[in-house]
């Protein structure tokens, strides 16, 4: 071994390639948030193109370089959901309140680069803490992990990986096409009304997701049975919700089922969320301090003995937090320079508090579910903005801006850094690379979205319902609708109608639950009561299906058969979801 | 027992604080109740509409297809109408009767079904919005109680559960096949990684190792996932900070292992030799840390 080759990791051509393929999904994801309302993942898609690319292309055997190659994609590519769900909202509201207008540039793109570094230099420290202490899940990620093993593990796995693939694969084209329902309603068949849901959505991914966190996405499950098979029953039925007698009762109930999620269980679900995280965070001070020390003295032992140190050193941490914070308090400032100062200082601390919590919230609950609260989060630092800022629209939303790409940002990159921990690669690399390219996905969202929106004929709005194209009907049509939705809400929040009450009595709730000794309870009751129970179901029969599994074939079938064709599933769905709604949007339709 | 009292309590209470959680308050009734009278006559006067709209004479085409177009307004029309009226909803009346013998009837239905549209939308934006704490208060006479009492069940549940937890972490596990042991796990590690680093050395660079990494894969379903599985028996017992000081390394270990696996799939044994290193190094540190923790 004279001549021992360098193994690649961070390496140049992982870097570049992971750019290219992550400012081309970031631009064609935006484009497709705007049209169809959701985003979409790309790692997977990264991965592949990299095992093309630098394995196939260019002859380059490395694991661990194709990590870093889809550590980078995904990072710069996870803002175009952080800006398409929160920016657009500023251009539409523009239409009816013409002062709105012109929008600062600036500032927009200070707050998306500024929640791009917060979100990851404030979620790596939590890596020991989620990975290897509490063991999140990541679904996606041990999916990824899978794919990136794939050229090691042997025909028998690849077999269970590409057979999940086929099947996720079949049934994503069979829903596409309607040959299956994406819901299939047995509350209906059985003749249950319509406030007990009794119904599974059709996701590949959602199951697999289930099969990998087994008995831990439990609590996950049993919290969406308690949200919709008692506290919806118990409301409707005591007449919680009243409706005027002269509406007719179907009607009136049919309403009633929408507003008990409305109302009742999402604000619920997201004080649940904000009380179980905090809690955990509490709870796990000690550990984090201890992997905070371990942090310094591995950056101080690594010195000492001239060996690079495998996580990035807290003063990187410290550094890039304080850049962060800087450009974020620029970005309130310039967004209203009216507020003055001090007050831009205080909206920049507390937009900077809140997106650290909800950047921890959001990576538990893509940790143990791969499901993101985004919505609910997002729009809370946006109604936190709001009022910090006297109703100042602009402020609230470059702010929000910030906090949307930093919370989705520490999902991404606590992900990849699961993946990472499968297949070896050292974290301080992939800490690195993500840091060192998450501008670049901000300018490129924050861009794609000008561009669109100046795209309308004669100065009209080139998104939204008041577009031209929306109004004549056109193939065209960007809808955007998440934006809307924001935009509405944004214009409910000028009257002071946020459920406060709600928020509170499920913060105490959360912290309570969390005193029990099952990591993350909190957060996944929360989560099961914000989401729409048909996820929920279909993600516990994952989660009972593989208890069954291991008690039947042990825990070898798990990690040797089981969790290839999960992650086939979660792969097979991811991929055909993008070429599916890529082709729909090149067809026009 | 324990365990299953306190499961009890925790599921009774939070059902009990949620369901009381979830109850509005006075003024949030009264703006739920507008609200659903905004909506379902929202709903229904949408319907017409787009009844309407979806008939819309299409520019060029000829006369003879305008009492298609009709027939289609018509079976829309009746179709929202026995949507709205389940009296009418049961009827045996065909679609054109129902429009014809129900046009001056649909007609004042729209206008009374507009108005309350309207009525509607004029009391909630005439409704004061009460701020955080009176709002809060406000709730909390109707469901504070049952809250706090679902509350109480809850924290009761949780220090029972924490109790169990620790009695069965702390309970001796001789002889038991279901619950690793750590220290013996980490000598099977170490033993593992010495065993395996002379194979490695004598690799080519370009070659697989196949038998360091079969070592490897049997390491990772048979010792490594168990200990990990029995994480939180290690953290009842010895609270996460002491938890943190033995698994930290011994997570740094499993990486380092995966690393070596890696590694030499890609045909690179000299780096799985130095990460068969760091392993032995991070499952050493483990061993004393957790040697610590016992003494």
């Amino acid at each position: 071994m004279a001549t021992a080759r360098t193994y690649p990791e961070l390496s140049i051509p992982a870097m570049a390639l992971g750019t290219v393929i992550g400012v081309t999904m970031t631009a064609a994801f935006t484009y497709i948030a705007l049209k169809l309302g959701f985003g979409l993942a790309g790692s997977t898609v990264a991965a592949i193109l990299g095992f093309a690319v630098l394995r196939g292309g260019m002859r380059r055997r490395s694991i661990v370089e194709n990590n870093i190659n889809q550590t980078v994609a995904s990072g710069i590519n996870t803002a175009s959901a952080g800006v398409v769900f929160t920016l657009p909202a500023l251009f539409l509201l523009s239409v009816g309140q013409p002062d709105l207008a012109p929008f600062p540039i600036g500032p927009i793109l200070f707050a998306a680069v500024a929640g791009s570094v917060m979100g990851i230099v404030l979620i790596i420290p939590l890596r020991k803490q989620m990975v290897e202490f509490e063991r999140l899940r990541f679904p996606s990620g041990v999916a990824v992990a899978t794919l990136l093993r794939s050229p090691g593990e042997g025909m028998a796995q690849a077999k269970w990986l590409v057979s999940g693939a086929v099947v996720a694969t079949a049934l994503t084209v069979a829903v596409n096409l309607g040959g299956i329902a994406e819901e299939v309603d047995f509350g209906h068949l059985a003749g249950l009304p319509v406030f007990i849901p009794f119904a599974i959505y059709i996701s590949a991914a959602n199951f697999g997701a289930g099969l990998l966190s087994g008995r831990g996405g439990l609590p996950f499950a049993l919290g969406g049975m308690l949200a919709w098979w008692v506290i919806a029953p118990v409301a409707v039925l005591a007449g919680w919700l009243p409706v005027p007698d002269a509406l007719p009762t179907e009607l009136a109930t049919a309403w009633q089922s929408g507003a008990v999620h409305g109302m009742m269980l999402r604000p619920l679900g997201i004080g649940l969320l904000i009380g179980g995280a905090l809690a955990g965070v509490i709870a796990a001070l000690p550990a984090i301090r201890g992997a905070l020390k371990s942090l310094a003295a591995a950056a101080a032992a690594a010195k000492e003995t001239g060996a690079a140190p495998e996580e990035l050193p807290p003063w990187a941490l410290y550094g890039g937090a304080a850049i962060g914070f800087v450009l974020l308090v620029l970005a309130s400032y310039f967004a209203a320079p009216e507020l003055g100062m001090l007050r831009a200082f205080g909206i920049a601390v507390v937009g900077a508090l809140w997106l650290a919590l909800a950047g921890v919230i959001v990576a538990q609950a893509t940790g143990a579910t791969d499901i993101s609260p985004l919505s609910g989060l997002s729009l809370i630092a946006v109604t936190l903005m709001f009022f910090l800022s006297g109703g100042n629209v602009t402020a609230a939303i470059v702010i929000g801006v910030a906090v949307c790409v930093a919370i989705n940002q520490c999902a991404d990159m606590m992900s990849d850094l699961k993946s990472g921990h499968l297949v070896g690669s050292i974290p301080r690399k992939q800490q690195l690379a993500q840091l060192m390219m998450c501008w670049i996905g901000p300018l490129v969202a924050v861009g794609v979205v000008y561009m669109l929106w100046n795209s309308g004929a004669g100065g009209t709005p080139g998104f939204g319902s008041a577009s031209l194209a929306c109004i004549e009907g056109a193939p065209g049509c960007l809808p955007a609708p998440q934006a809307e939705a924001l935009a509405s809400t944004i214009q409910a929040l000028a009257t002071g109608d946020a459920p406060i009450d709600k928020y509170a009595a499920g913060a105490a709730i959360g912290a309570a639950v969390s005193v029990f000794p099952i990591g993350g309870l909190g957060v996944l009751l929360g989560l099961a009561m914000y989401l729409p129970f048909s996820i929920t179901l279909g993600y516990g029969i994952g989660c009972v299906t593989s208890m069954g599994l291991e008690r039947g074939f042990g825990k070898a079938f798990i990690g040797r058969k089981l969790v290839p064709l999960a992650a086939g599933l979660i792969i097979g769905e991811a991929l055909t979801q993008i070429i599916w709604t890529l082709v729909k949007l090149g067809g026009g339709s | 027992m324990k365990a299953v009292i306190a499961m009890a309590l925790l599921v009774a209470g939070v059902c009990v604080s949620a369901t009381s959680g979830s109850l509005l308050g006075g003024a949030e009734e009264q703006r739920a109740e507008l609200k659903a009278q905004q909506a379902v006559t929202g709903s229904f006067l949408g319907a017409l509409s787009s009844c309407d709209e979806a008939a819309e004479q299409p520019e060029g085409e000829p006369d003879a297809e305008a009492a298609v177009v009709e027939q289609t307004r018509l079976e829309c029309r009746a179709g929202a109408i026995r949507g709205w009226d389940a009296e009418l909803a049961d009827s045996d009346l065909s679609d054109a009767d129902l429009v014809s013998s129900h046009a001056a009837a649909l007609a004042t239905a729209e206008a009374d079904v507009q108005r309350m549209n309207t009525a509607a939308s004029e009391t909630l934006e005439g409704l004061a919005v009460l701020a955080p704490g009176p709002r809060f208060m406000e709730w909390f006479g109707k469901g504070g109680i049952g809250w706090l009492a679902g509350l109480v069940l809850v924290v009761v549940g949780a220090v029972l559960g924490r109790q169990a937890a620790y009695a069965r972490a702390t309970a001796p596990t001789k002889g038991s096949s279901a619950t690793p042991n750590f220290d013996d796990a980490v000598v099977t590690l170490l033993e593992a990684t010495v065993r395996m680093q002379p194979l490695v050395a004598a690799t080519k660079d370009g070659d697989d190792c196949a038998e360091a990494r079969a070592i490897i894969e049997h390491l990772e379903t048979a010792v490594l996932a168990p200990v990990v599985d029995d994480r939180r028996r290690y953290q009842a017992r010895d609270g996460v900070a002491v938890f943190a000081e033995y698994f930290g390394p011994f997570s740094a270990g499993e990486r380092n292992l995966a690393r070596a696996w890696s590694s030499l799939t890609d045909g690179y044994p000299h780096v799985a030799a130095d990460a068969l290193v760091a392993a032995k190094a991070a499952f050493e540190q483990a061993a004393a840390a957790y040697a610590k923790r016992t003494v």
